[in-house]
This record gives C-alpha cells, sequence and structure tokens, in this order.
C-alpha cells in the first residue's frame, strides 16, 4: 500500500524548484556554450561532395589505416553501403563520423547528461526524511525497506523522465535539436534516466549522507560524461574504446547521435541492456545496504 | 485469573535493555500497561524514554528483552499488530513542503486505508486536532503548536488501540498544550489507551492513571500520583509531583 506514498513523495520532489534548474537552465546553457564552442569544429566534418562521389572507390584504400579503436567506433558502419547518410567522412580522419551538427549533438546529449544528475531531483525529500526522521514512522507501519526504496526510486525516476522531456522539447522547439526516432529515443533516455537514479540511490543508500553521494554522483557522472562524449564529441574523443565501452554514458549517446543523424543504431540495445542491468543490480544493492542499516538500528 | 491478566495488559516489557556504545541506556526495564489507562513515564533529559518508547514501536532493536502487545511478542507480529498501534514521536514527523491533509493522507495510508475512507480519516483526523481550516496549508508555514498538533493527526487516522505520545507538548504555548491534553483525555475516554512520556509534572499528574518514574534506564518509582507523594511524605497534600521527581531522581544536572 505504498500508492499515496509515492504519490506524495512525488509532489514534494515537484515543489522543489531544483528540477527547474537541472532541466531547464543548466542544459540550456551549457548547449549553448558547447554549441558554439563546437560548431566551427563540427562545421569541418560536413560532407564534402566531390568526395562522396568517389566514397565508394577509396573506401578500401583508407580502410588500412584504420586504427584499431577508430575502427570499433566504426563498427557499424564498415561494410555498409551508403544506404543512409555517410557524410562526413574526411580523408584526415577516414572513419565514420556521423552527420550531425554541433546544436543536434549538445542538444541531445547535454539534456540526457543533466538527466544522470537524477539524485539532485530527490535531495530535498531525502534530507527532509533525515531531518524530521519519517523513516521512523515508515517502520512504525511496518513498511519494509524495500517498500521504502521503491517509493522513492518510482517518483524520483518519473520526475526525472519529465524533467528530461520537458527540457528536450523545450530543445526541439527552441533550439531546432532533431532526435531522429523518437520511440527508440525516449526508450533509451527513459530507461538511461531510471538507471541513474537506481543508481544514485544505491550510493545514497550506502552511504547514508547527502552531501557524499551528490558529490561522488557528480564525479562519476562527470567521468563517464567525459569519456562517453558529453563535453567532447565520442567520435572525435582519443580516449580508448575499452573505457567508452564499460561507460554507460556512452552507449546511450552513440545510441541516441545515431537515432538523429541516421534514424537507427546498433548502441539502442547495449543501451537499454545496460541500463536495464544497472537499474536491477543496483536496485539489489540499495536494498541490502538499507537492510543492512536497519538491522543495525531495529 | 490468567486469562483475565493477559486481556487486561495491552503492553509489556520484559527485560528491555538497550546499549548505545556501551553504556546502558535502558537497564531491564519491566513496565506493565492496563487497557484503557493512561500510563505516564516521567524522568528527566537521557532516562531512556524515547529510546524505550522506540523498542516498543519497532523502530530501535533492543538488545536484551522483548515487548508483549495484545498479548504477543510484538518483533514476531508485525503484520498484524502495527496497525494497532499509534505512534507520535519526540520530533516533528512531518514534511513541511506537503500540504497539512497530504501529511495526514501519507501517514494514514501506510495502514492500508485508502479511497474514500482515506479522506473521512482525513477530514476526521484534521478536525481532532483543530486544523481542518488549515488543511490546504503547507506544513511548514504552521506554528510550533500547529505542528505538533498535526504530528498528532498523523498517527490516529488508523484507530489505534494503543497511542503512545512522546513529549506532544514540548515548546507550544498553554492553548495548544490544554488542547492536546484534552484531545489525550477525549480518545481515552473513546477507548484508546495511552502511554505519555514528558518531564511536565503537572500534565502527567492532570491526565495520567498510573505514573512510571524512569531515570538512568530503569523505573525508580511507579504508581498513582498519590502513591508516589506516599513514596516521600505522609500527608500528600504538603507536596507536589515535582518535588517528589526531585527527591527520587536527585537534583543532578543530566549532561550526557
Ligand atoms: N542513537 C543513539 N546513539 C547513541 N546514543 C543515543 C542514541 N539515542 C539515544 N542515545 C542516548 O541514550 C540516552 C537516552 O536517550 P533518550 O532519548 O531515550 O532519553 P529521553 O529520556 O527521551 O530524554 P529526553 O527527555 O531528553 O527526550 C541519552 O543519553 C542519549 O544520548
Ligand atoms: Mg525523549
Amino acid at each position: 500500500m505504498i500508492r499515496y506514498l509515492i504519490k506524495n513523495n512525488f509532489k514534494i520532489m515537484m515543489r522543489s524548484g531544483v528540477n527547474i534548474l537541472l532541466y531547464i537552465v543548466c542544459p540550456v546553457l551549457v548547449s549553448a556554450v558547447l554549441i558554439s564552442a563546437f560548431s566551427s569544429l563540427m562545421e569541418n566534418y560536413k560532407p564534402d561532395e566531390d568526395f562522396m562521389a568517389e566514397f565508394g572507390a577509396i573506401e578500401t584504400n583508407f580502410a588500412d589505416s584504420i586504427n584499431e579503436d577508430q575502427a570499433k567506433d566504426n563498427d557499424q558502419t564498415n561494410g555498409m553501403t551508403n544506404s543512409f547518410n555517410i557524410a562526413a567522412i574526411n580523408i584526415e580522419h577516414p572513419y565514420f563520423v556521423p552527420a550531425i551538427d554541433s546544436t543536434d549533438y549538445y542538444g541531445i546529449i547535454e539534456v540526457v547528461y543533466f538527466g544522470w544528475c537524477a539524485i539532485v531531483c530527490i535531495s530535498g525529500l531525502l534530507s527532509s526524511e533525515k531531518k524530521n526522521r519519517i523513516n521512523d514512522k515508515l517502520y512504525v507501519s511496518n513498511l519494509s525497506v524495500t517498500q521504502i526504496y521503491l517509493a522513492r526510486l518510482i517518483p524520483l525516476s518519473i520526475t526525472c523522465a519529465l524533467g528530461v522531456s520537458i527540457a528536450a522539447v523545450i530543445g526541439m522547439v527552441f533550439m531546432g535539436v532533431h532526435w531522429g526516432n523518437l520511440l527508440l529515443s525516449a526508450i533509451v533516455v527513459i530507461l538511461m534516466i531510471f538507471a541513474a537514479s537506481a543508481f544514485e540511490m544505491m550510493l545514497y543508500e550506502i552511504t547514508n549522507s547527502m552531501l557524499v553521494t551528490i558529490i561522488v554522483s557528480f564525479a562519476i557522472v562527470w567521468i563517464w560524461g567525459f569519456f562517453g562524449g558529453s563535453f567532447e564529441t565520442y567520435m572525435f574523443s582519443p580516449h580508448s574504446m575499452t573505457l567508452k565501452n564499460i561507460d554507460p554514458v556512452y552507449h546511450g549517446n552513440r545510441a541516441l547521435v545515431e537515432l538523429s543523424c541516421m534514424g537507427h543504431s546498433d548502441y539502442v540495445l547495449s543501451s537499454v541492456i545496460y541500463s536495464v542491468i544497472m537499474i536491477v543490480v543496483c536496485s539489489l544493492i540499495a536494498i541490502f545496504a538499507g537492510n543492512v542499516r536497519r538491522r543495525k538500528g531495529a | 485469573m490468567n486469562g483475565e491478566d493477559v486481556m487486561d495488559t495491552i503492553l509489556k516489557t520484559i527485560d528491555l535493555t538497550k546499549k548505545y556504545d556501551g553504556r546502558t541506556v535502558v537497564d531491564n526495564l519491566n513496565i506493565e500497561i492496563k487497557k484503557g489507562e493512561i500510563f505516564g513515564l516521567l524522568g528527566p533529559n537521557g532516562a531512556g524514554k524515547s529510546t524505550t518508547m522506540n523498542m516498543i514501536c519497532n523502530i530501535v532493536k533492543p538488545d536484551y528483552g522483548t515487548v508483549e502487545f495484545m498479548g504477543k511478542d510484538f518483533r514476531k507480529n508485525k503484520k498484524e499488530l502495527s496497525k494497532r498501534l499509534g505512534y507520535i514521536p519526540q520530533n516533528l514527523a512531518i514534511h513541511g513542503s506537503l500540504k497539512a491533509w497530504e501529511n495526514v493522507e501519507l501517514f494514514t495510508s501506510l495502514y492500508g486505508i485508502k479511497g474514500e475512507e482515506l479522506k473521512d480519516r482525513i477530514d476526521e483526523s484534521l478536525e481532532y486536532v483543530g486544523l481542518s481550516e488549515r488543511r490546504n496549508d503547507y506544513a511548514k508555514n504552521f506554528s510550533g503548536g500547529m505542528k505538533r498538533r498535526l504530528n498528532i493527526a498523523c498517527a490516529i487516522g488508523h484507530h489505534p488501540d494503543l497511542l503512545i505520545f512522546d513529549e506532544p507538548t514540548v515548546g507550544i504555548d498553554p492553548q495548544s498544550r490544554n488542547f492536546i491534553l484534552d484531545k489525550i483525555k477525549e480518545s481515552n475516554k473513546n477507548g484508546t489507551t495511552v502511554i505519555y512520556t514528558s518531564h511536565y509534572m503537572e500534565e502527567v499528574e492532570a491526565i495520567c492513571s498510573r505514573i512510571a518514574i524512569m531515570d538512568n534506564g530503569r523505573v525508580i518509582a511507579s504508581g498513582t500520583s498519590e502513591e508516589l507523594k506516599k513514596l516521600v511524605v505522609d500527608d500528600v497534600e504538603s507536596i507536589t509531583l515535582e518535588e517528589v521527581f526531585l527527591t527520587i531522581t536527585g537534583k543532578k544536572l543530566r549532561d550526557y
């Protein structure tokens, strides 16, 4: 019977002004800065028409010079014909670069990046719970640690998904960001938001400290974003493929960018699987940690 | 008779013990609360009153001992028995960013009450503490006395048989205090058993049928207020409960 608890926790989160900052102000500001900073750079990788015409002929020639990491980055287009828009091929960077401009790239990536900072949305609720010792009363009514966890995770995920959706719509309407395949993008984004929520709730259950959770979450998300293309486009970043492959942000970013410019991506599946695994594993750890603490206390 | 005894006793602690960092905070505590009474638990700061209440309510796990509620081991029958207990904690367990009625809804719904019935219980609880008119105000905008009353409303919606009040009148004006005391007496008349902890002697004397004085985790005296006074002097009219309390617990300050 946690329906009403979920509802009221949701209200508390929606009433906190931090959401507007996190989902509207931050992504708009950061993407605006990055779009303008990178627009000229990304302009360089716009298709060269003469080159595109000759693409078929030279394809085999430059294939040998591709280094291994780059090849992996490119694996899904290797061997494909130009049935879709293989646009941004350039002799100096002879590997696949999706034809995406900086507006679409950063318009999408920054909205998602701030979605990864989900924990901020629930910080008000968690500190109110702690300060007012709400959990004690939940225990008196015999709620289990799992129920309490779900009553936080579910509204948190919904709040974040809503926030990200609003931010995405703002980007589409006012900045002209194209998401490509909206349905698949929504699935990728929403699952990623749920994974972020579960991951950060797990950190909170383990540390039992809002401050530590926020610092650790932001640090990890920043590292993931750094290697996953949230600041510098993943196509041109020099980081190793291994690092990128273990990075959930990279999988999501790449799926969304490719969905935007090509309408499909092999990374959709890997991103979805990654998110589902994170949701399950993090929730189990969070509930375990919560139970350990509860058993120590009561 | 034994069977009658069990019926008569609503709650019983058996050798309840809790240690924090090696210091015994509640020490082999045995108290028995009869059905239909208002039982007062008095004690100086740090005596272990709240810790005892927290153990009774399954918030804190005792190091040793059991709590029998309705004749059954409470910890082993939480699912069934939790519904019959209402707990008003010493702190204000309410969310400031929820409206008064939303706070009551949150806590009342935890006991499986829903839909129309839940709405009725919310109205009834707010009415009971005199907050019906302020039901749509955020709790953070309430005065201290209103928050205290809301704290109570959040614990009564499921119609418990036993209500535990942990210092419900700290930091509020005489009007609110009298209101709360009257309400406690009213609930009791309607059949609810009450455990009331406080260090305000007059309150306890005014409403409690039986009193236990607790110090350093132990009950050092118990009985009606008359019986407690008789422990100190023969002429019960010549002494207040406060003097009894100070005589029994000593005048040393409690700085731990
Ligand atoms: N979680 C805890 N960890 C360590 N010590 C604790 C904890 N809870 C209570 N104590 C200690 O146990 C003792 C009893 O505290 P308790 O809150 O039960 O007293 P009390 O009788 O309710 O006092 P008051 O009248 O101030 O509310 C105090 O010395 C307190 O410092
Ligand atoms: Mg106390």
